[in-house]
């Protein structure tokens, strides 16, 4: 997959970049970094024009990233009705709206690329709990600017080895994401923990 | 300890998924730190050959002049190609990318010999 898309590139060169990042903003699996970073270094090599890369990279990424909120933002009622029939799922997207609510334009802006597997799901949530499209776009295109010059760049930069670099920000990436997760789930289940403990321990006086 | 207790008792699904979590941010500490290693490494330095590299990609890569790279990947002079896969080439003069790999390395080895003489 990864060899089929290089090689795609570099025959017909920023196209499959701009079909590359729009597929991966709706959570496709295509090898979108290793691909920018490929294209980064084509750039430097003087086999593409750096300009018309980074700009294929930023729409492909800003249309995918609208075009996943506005298929859920679509096909919003149809989910929330389904979410609120049962009252677990209902309180989950309860929960996904207060935290969208509070925290919405940091997650679109980080989920772009900082923690980059998690972006087509932060675009289809914002969607479905209707977030406020110009603060959604805003953010997406602030988070793009930064996915596409960081991996462009570091392309450009590290032109030598493509392969160990996006190995290197392919296994870090999923580590600062684990992290994300792993934080998120310990601070909610010490939560969860306490009121209980705290119940168990008042029982005996009753 | 009790919280875990009552976390396995109450949310045993989180709390596993949980300890996946962990395993997971193990799992990528060691890919990390062995990517990094590796690319330190000086050795590694010259990319493995690939299908999807353009001639001016490993001209880059192995830092060879193109007057050297040319002939190993049966390029003429005067003929500049921009954006031809290195899987193409290999395709018209029928050879692997194994064959590439030893001429290019061949070339390069000749090349480097060359100018430590002349150091």
């Amino acid at each position: 997959m990864t060899e089929i898309a290089l090689a795609l590139v570099a025959d017909y060169g920023v196209t499959i970049v701009f079909v590359v990042t729009f597929l991966s903003c709706l959570a496709l699996p295509v090898p979108s970094s290793l691909l920018m970073l490929a294209s980064g270094g084509f750039a430097a090599t003087g086999d593409l024009y750096l300009t018309s890369v980074f700009g294929a990279a930023f729409t492909g990424a800003v249309l995918g990233d609208n075009t996943g909120y506005w298929v859920a933002r679509a096909s919003g009622d149809r989910i929330n009705d389904w979410l609120e029939r049962h009252p677990k799922r209902a309180a989950l997207r309860r929960k996904s709206q207060a935290f969208m609510d509070r925290w919405g334009g940091s997650s679109v802006f980080f989920s772009c690329w900082l923690v980059a597997p998690l972006g087509p799901y932060v675009n289809y949530v914002s969607g479905i709990t209707k977030f406020k499209w110009l603060r959604f776009a805003l953010w997406g295109v602030l988070g793009e600017i930064v996915w596409v010059s960081l991996y462009v760049g570091l392309g450009y930069i590290f032109t030598d080895n493509i392969t160990s670099v996006a190995g290197i920000l392919g296994n870090a990436s999923g580590l600062i994401t684990a992290l994300l997760v792993g934080t998120g789930l310990g601070l909610w289940l010490w939560k969860l923990s306490k009121p209980r403990l705290d119940k168990a321990r008042s029982q005996p006086h009753i | 300890m009790q919280r875990i207790k009552h976390l396995w008792a109450h949310h045993r699904i989180m709390l596993l998924a949980f300890i996946g979590t962990l395993a997971v941010i193990a799992f990528f500490s060691i890919k990390t730190t062995a990517a990094m290693i590796y690319w330190m490494n000086p050795a590694h330095q010259d990319q493995q050959l690939a299908s999807w590299m353009t001639p001016r990609y490993i001209a880059q890569s192995y830092n060879l002049p193109p007057d050297v790279l040319g002939p190993a990947l049966f390029l003429e002079k005067d003929m500049p190609p921009m954006r031809m896969s290195l899987g193409m080439i290999a395709d018209e003069y029928d050879m692997s990318m194994d064959d590439m790999q030893s001429r290019v390395d061949a070339a390069a080895a000749q090349w480097r010999a060359a100018q430590d003489e002349t150091r």
